[in-house]
């Protein structure tokens, strides 16, 4: 299986937008958006 | 049975959980209300705050370390207290703990029962004069709760202020029964928030009802064999357990008490079928609207709120767990509401900010909590 990531940005109604698409093998599996400093502990994590 | 406004406070901090629930146990046995147990010098201290113990029971090692701070504050307050630890006996010689008594850990708990006996007996006859205010009928949540469903005597208040005043004090996260037990007795909250909820195998939780002062959970739990689900605190609650013999006596002589909480009974499962409505049909913010507005309601009949704000001792988490959401999605959706002048959430209170908009985003009526139609009763 191979994993292409894809920057992109998300409307999540908040900061968080910094967001990337994963495709395996050429099918969007997942929607990975990278938590910002309104999350406090959590942020930079990212959320599936 | 001793009666609340003699009963002796011991503060138990003790590192180990099972240890902690075995002398907190044999205390209540012995007639003690118990503050905790907790297990570190912080959670002590922050009980210490709030209410000043008669006696002490505390380990010279806690899960955040030597509880130099906490001796010295029990010194400070005049509260004596009694070393039940596994550390060298020369501890006994560090100043803190000078002059303190000790037992070797592991005592057997009638043994720190004793200790603690002869410890409180001459902390009260110091303190004699020091006693707790006289209970008032109008500020217990139970008596107002049910003053909400129906007319009670002087006779019945009298008897719920009895039954509600044994309570303990009971650290946030700690589960009152667990799902599997048995069901030994009724739990009344008379202060702080609980929760009734459900652990996956995976750790996923729902929490399935919120119990707030006043609330009495599962009239006839006692006719089940095994609890389907389990109650825990949510925050510090002060928390009474009922005994089945109570609950018998309550609905077979006193028909006006037993009518009221059957009505509380419908009423709790009306706000299930509300909650079930949030988390299969109610986006986001509607959810946390609808609970905004659901607890302010509750929450004012017992006088836990003011009009437009009250205490929410509750973690992002919780609210994730209680509306079906990740705790991201819920940071995310307190931040609308916020950024919308909805409410404000700070340091564990909530502030309603546009009460009637807060409502119209939810749809929320209170029709289901049945507040004030005593003429159906």
């Amino acid at each position: 299986m191979s994993l292409r990531l894809q920057p992109v940005q998300v409307a999540t109604n908040s900061d968080d937008t910094e967001s990337q698409l994963v495709f395996a093998d050429g099918y969007l599996v997942a929607v990975l958006v990278c938590l910002s400093e309104q999350h406090e502990d959590e942020a930079g994590k990212w959320f599936l | 049975m001793v009666r609340m406004d003699r009963q002796p406070v011991v503060l138990l901090a003790e590192s180990d959980a099972v240890i902690g629930m075995d002398l907190s146990d044999a205390l209540e046995r012995a007639g003690y209300r118990v503050l905790g147990p907790v297990n570190t010098a912080a959670e002590a201290l922050r009980l210490l705050v709030q209410e000043k113990p008669t006696i002490a029971v505390i380990d010279v090692i806690l899960k955040d370390g030597r509880c130099t701070e906490l001796a010295h504050t029990l010194r400070r307050l005049d509260v004596p207290f009694l070393v039940h630890s596994g550390s060298q006996q020369d501890e006994r010689l560090a100043s803190e703990f000078q002059g303190a008594a000790w037992l070797s850990k592991p005592a057997l708990s009638t043994d720190v029962v004793i200790s603690v006996n002869e410890l409180a007996a001459s902390a009260l006859a110091q303190a004699a004069a020091v006693r707790p205010p006289k209970l008032d009928t109008t500020a217990n949540p139970l008596i107002r709760k049910l003053e909400g469903f129906t007319t009670l005597s002087d006779g019945d208040r009298v008897i719920l202020a009895r039954i509600s005043a044994e309570t303990r004090l009971v650290a946030p996260g700690t589960d009152l029964v667990r799902e599997g037990d048995k069901p030994e007795g009724v739990f009344l909250v008379m202060a702080g928030m609980a929760c009734r909820h459900k652990l996956r195998a995976n750790g996923a939780r729902q929490i399935m009802a919120y119990l707030v002062p006043g609330d009495l959970c599962d009239l006839d739990v006692v006719l089940l064999s095994r609890m389907d689900h389990t109650i825990s605190t949510l925050s510090n609650c002060r928390v009474a357990r009922l005994a089945p013999e109570t609950v018998v006596d309550l609905l077979e002589n006193h028909p006006r008490i037993t009518r009221a909480l059957r009505k509380a009974q419908l009423v709790d499962e009306a706000t299930l079928r509300e909650w079930l409505v949030n988390v299969g049909r109610r986006s986001a913010p509607e959810r946390l609207a609808h609970l905004f507005c659901e607890l302010l309601v509750r929450l004012e009949v017992v006088g836990c709120a003011s009009e437009d704000a009250y205490e929410l001792p509750v973690t992002q988490v919780d609210l994730a767990d209680t509306t079906g959401l990740t705790s991201v999605h819920v940071n995310r959706t307190l931040r609308e509401l916020r950024q919308k002048g909805l409410i404000e959430l700070r340091r564990g209170r909530l502030r309603i900010l546009d009460l009637p908009r807060l409502q119209a985003l939810a749809e929320f009526r209170p029709d289901y909590l049945h507040l004030g139609d005593q003429a159906a009763a």
